[in-house]
């Protein structure tokens, strides 16, 4: 094998790797992740179908566990699921109407706002819009 | 293997005439002297750029606009796309790259004065190249929707207001309101990935069109040069894949970050600061006095700086007028002066 | 400083300028002088009432005699047996309340009575916390005033005045530790260390006016109006009927009535088991109370692994939102798991230590994860810079070959 062979090798095979090295982070990146979309501010929670009259449902907005309600009357409220007193997380209590923390019997109205109990701080609201026969959640904005 | 490109050469041939071109780029010749380094700078531009196209269009693939998806969706493909992290910090870390070396390239065409007649136009549009880049840098910053550049963009807009007549109707059109909201989201997104690649591609063509054809600026009478194909090309090549482990290397070690998402209500953090390609033009507008004269400060330094960047694009017009033995030394002492001013605005905007 | 009293009382509103109990008592010496002061900021002066609307007299008399005139309603000071009349005169009648505050209760008086500070005063022991004893004469503020006596946060150095005094206490045959214990537990710590105006002071558990120990019947019903799972879980379990045959209180056997600490898995096995002082060391109840103890351990050593796991990710710079959130998820099922040790069921504590368990398990596995990654990263950067130096090198040699030919 001659010096101009060779190098003209080297360089083929330097070359094949390289677009090897270039070629698979690609690949990787356009292959479809786990969880495929980014969980944006919006989150549909269900159909108002789902939701019979004093339904409850524990859900994730992006990093937050989140409760959706319908209450006796066929409201809609959604709260932060997360008792503001140690963390536990909340229900809703169908027969009082309101939500229900069971670690040190918090209570909250509808609204989000500590009633009675150890609970320091009203719960975070979050938004429902009911599009069509969507149910969806918003982050509140002010 | 051989037989079929030869064939498929042929085919080429007979329609478009490929041997013509060939023989042209054979001829050309890259001159060898003691500043030839710099004949590179300009290929790394270009090489980042096409890295930046690449990585954006990758983006793209994941990335959504508006303020209800755009943080959420880069924070999406930093930390679940595999690879994500990769293609997010080269293209942030491509983009500023691409800016340092536009400067490089052209403060190497300056001080070599290789922008003399006949490669005027071949300067001003390089400036223009460099104002799309700094355009790309500044619409791209947005972009991710977190909580720094939303104040920057806040803050550099706000500049765009101050132009006497038009500024409030030049800022309404760039926010796309009165304030910076998903509507400037939207724009600068069309923008950066719309508008500026096109024009950028674009006016990239002729820059390159207008260095084929009249060759690479020889101003030192080199005695020797060597082939642009293939010496010069390949030692580009090998240029490229040291820039391009280079910024792998940042992607790794120095990850670019996202932080908190842009919150309009909230109070802006401290040390808000533009990147550093717009910090001297910053720094500059920040010290001056809130009235000089009878105009506001921020006017005057709009005015400076507009001056200041005319002067640089009209180089090659104004340096032919002046006495020949002098013309040297007083573009050298333009482009000093000019090096120091910015160097020393920016180091002072860094540090304030 | 009389003067200034004086002054006060006097501006605040202008008709009553012809007080002569202001305008005697300030003058009087420093001690007349400084209740006289502090009566300006006392919630019954607020309201618009005077000294003599306790007091009673006629204030419009610059005589002494006539102005404290017993006909005339003088009262004085009164003794600690009357001081409930004294207050009750207008806080047990709920027609003059309403007047001024519609929603106060007026049982205050009723509810005293059947207090142990009640029950001795009737019995002829006069060293007893009376209506002044807790919301002090002349400086009288509402509980929900910072400044108050009575305020949540106020109210255990308030109990502490006379439940802390050691003479005072021995006098009575009861202990003066209990203030400093609640203030060393879990309940006291979160109330004045933490600022928690939701935690319980004294009169959460032995009410304000009708104040007495809940008693071995009420003490499982107090604690439960906030501890309800634990309360629910314990009555239905198989130590509930034993317990109250024996007399046991139902929560204060295991965790004190006062020095309530939080509780550690060490209580049920090993060294300072609680269980050990009825059962004996080989019996079945000690086997459950060891196996209540495995679950609640491995439950809270997988969650410190997932935790320290998580801290040195994020020390690298990994984002570890997600594995947070699993880790959140897991803490909140350890807390049900300690709750449920109130069944006395390890198949029920297993159930939600599980759940805990499996949380933290994929916390630790995407810190872990993380960590591959981080390393993983440095590798393929390696990796490439091996294959772009090769290449790079290669295509040098090329060039120079080149060259030479040239």
């Amino acid at each position: 094998m001659n010096r101009k062979t060779f190098l003209n090798l080297a360089v083929g095979a330097g070359g094949a790797g390289f677009l090897a090295s270039m070629v698979y982070p690609v690949l990787r990146f356009l292959l479809p992740a786990e969880q495929t979309e980014a969980q944006p501010d919006v989150l549909k929670v269900g159909t108002v179908k789902d939701f019979g009259d004093g339904a409850s449902k524990i859900l994730k907005f992006g990093r937050h566990p989140i409760i959706v309600i319908r209450d006796a009357k066929g409201g809609f409220h959604a709260l932060s699921a997360t008792c503001t007193h140690l963390d536990c997380i909340v229900q809703y209590k169908k027969d009082e109407d309101l939500v229900w923390c069971a670690c040190h019997n918090g209570k909250y109205d509808l609204s989000g706002k500590n009633v009675s109990g150890p609970p320091p701080r009203p719960l975070d609201k979050y938004t429902v819009k009911v599009q069509g026969e969507d149910l969806l959640v918003l982050r509140e904005t002010a | 293997m051989n037989g079929l490109l030869c064939s498929a050469f042929g085919w080429l041939d007979e329609r478009f005439d490929v041997k013509g071109l060939v023989e042209f780029a054979s001829h050309k010749r890259v001159p060898i002297h003691r500043g030839s380094v710099f004949y590179y700078a300009g290929g790394v531009c270009a090489f980042l750029f096409l890295l930046q196209v690449a990585s954006g269009i990758l983006l793209l693939m994941y990335y959504r606009v508006g303020t209800d998806a755009s943080y959420e969706s880069v924070r999406y493909i930093i930390t679940k796309v595999p690879f994500g992290w990769l293609m997010r910090s080269v293209h942030s870390w491509g983009a500023n790259l691409m800016v340092l070396f536009v400067f490089i390239h052209m403060l190497s065409v300056l001080f070599m004065k290789a922008y003399r007649k006949p490669r005027e136009l071949t300067w001003v549009t390089g400036c223009a190249l460099m104002g799309l880049a700094m355009a790309f840098g500044f619409s791209g910053y947005l972009l991710p929707w977190n909580e720094l550049a939303y104040f920057a963009t806040k803050v550099g807009t706000d500049i765009i207001g101050q132009v006497p007549l038009v500024g409030h109707f030049l800022l309404k059109i760039v926010r796309g309101g009165e304030e910076v909201t998903g509507a400037t989201l939207s724009r600068f997104f069309g923008l950066h990935v719309a508008i500026l690649p096109a024009l950028l591609t674009s006016l990239m063509g002729v820059h390159l069109l207008f260095v084929q054809v009249q060759g690479m600026a020889d101003t030192d009478k080199a005695k020797k040069t060597m082939p642009f194909f293939p010496n010069f090309i390949l030692r580009d090549a090998i240029l490229w894949l040291l820039v391009l482990n280079a910024v792998c290397a940042l992607a790794v070690f120095l990850p670019w970050e996202l932080g908190k998402k842009a919150d309009a209500l909230a109070s802006a953090p401290a040390g808000i600061k533009p990147e550093w390609y717009f910090l001297a033009q910053y720094q500059f507008l920040k010290i001056l006095p809130g009235k000089i004269g009878p105009v506001s400060g921020e006017l005057v330094g709009i005015g400076v700086v507009s001056l200041a960047g005319l002067l640089f694009v009209a180089v090659p017009f104004w340096d032919r007028v002046l006495p020949e033995e002098r013309r040297d030394r007083a573009v050298n002492l333009f482009g000093w002066v000019s090096l120091a001013v910015l160097a020393a605005m920016t180091v002072w905007g860094h540090l304030s | 400083m009389k003067l200034l009293a004086a002054l006060l009382l006097a501006a605040a509103p202008a008709a009553r300028a012809a007080d002569s109990c202001v305008s005697c008592h300030a003058a009087l010496d420093e001690r007349n002088a400084a209740v006289i002061g502090s009566f300006a900021r006392d919630i019954h002066r607020e309201k618009g009432l005077s000294c003599a609307a306790c007091h009673g007299g006629d204030p419009t008399k610059e005589d002494m005699a006539e102005a404290m005139d017993p006909a005339k309603g003088f009262a004085g000071k009164p003794e600690p047996a009357q001081m409930s009349q004294f207050c009750g005169k207008c806080h047990s009648d709920p027609k003059y309340m309403r007047r001024y505050n519609p929603s106060l209760p007026t049982d205050q008086a009723a509810k005293y009575a059947t207090s142990n500070h009640g029950l001795r005063l009737k019995a002829g022991d006069t060293d007893v916390a009376t209506c002044a004893s807790c919301h002090p004469a002349h400086s009288i503020r509402p509980p929900k005033d910072p400044t108050s006596s009575v305020y949540v946060k106020n109210v255990p150095d308030t109990c502490a005045r006379c439940h802390a005094d050691s003479k005072k206490m021995a006098a009575h045959k009861l202990p003066a530790t209990v203030v400093a214990e609640y203030k060393d537990s879990v309940h006291g710590k979160a109330l004045l260390g933490r600022g928690d105006t939701a935690a319980p002071a004294c009169n959460t558990c032995h009410g304000n006016h009708g104040a007495a120990p809940p008693g071995v019947a009420g003490i499982g019903q107090v604690c439960g109006m906030c501890h309800v799972n634990n309360m629910e879980f314990f009555k239905n379990s198989p130590m509930s009927k034993p317990w109250a045959k024996a007399g046991f209180h139902a929560c204060a056997t295991c965790h004190t009535a006062h020095a309530v600490q939080k509780p550690t898995s060490a209580l049920l096995a090993g060294d300072a088991a609680l269980c050990a002082r009825c059962h004996a060391s080989s019996s079945k109840p000690r086997a459950v109370a060891a196996a209540l103890k495995a679950e609640l351990d491995t439950g809270e050593s997988s969650y410190r692994a997932a935790e320290a796991a998580i801290a040195q990710a994020e020390e690298k710079g990994m984002d570890m939102a997600d594995a947070r959130d699993a880790l959140d998820g897991a803490r909140t099922s350890m807390y049900q798991a300690r709750t449920a040790v109130h069944t006395f069921s390890p198949e029920a504590v297993a159930k939600v230590a599980g759940e805990g368990k499996a949380a933290s398990g994929k916390a630790l596995q995407a810190a872990q994860d993380a960590v591959k990654d981080f390393r993983d990263r440095r590798v393929g950067l390696g990796l490439s810079t091996f294959v772009i130096a090769f290449l790079a090198g290669a295509l040098y040699l090329k060039v120079r070959d080149l060259e030479s030919g040239e």
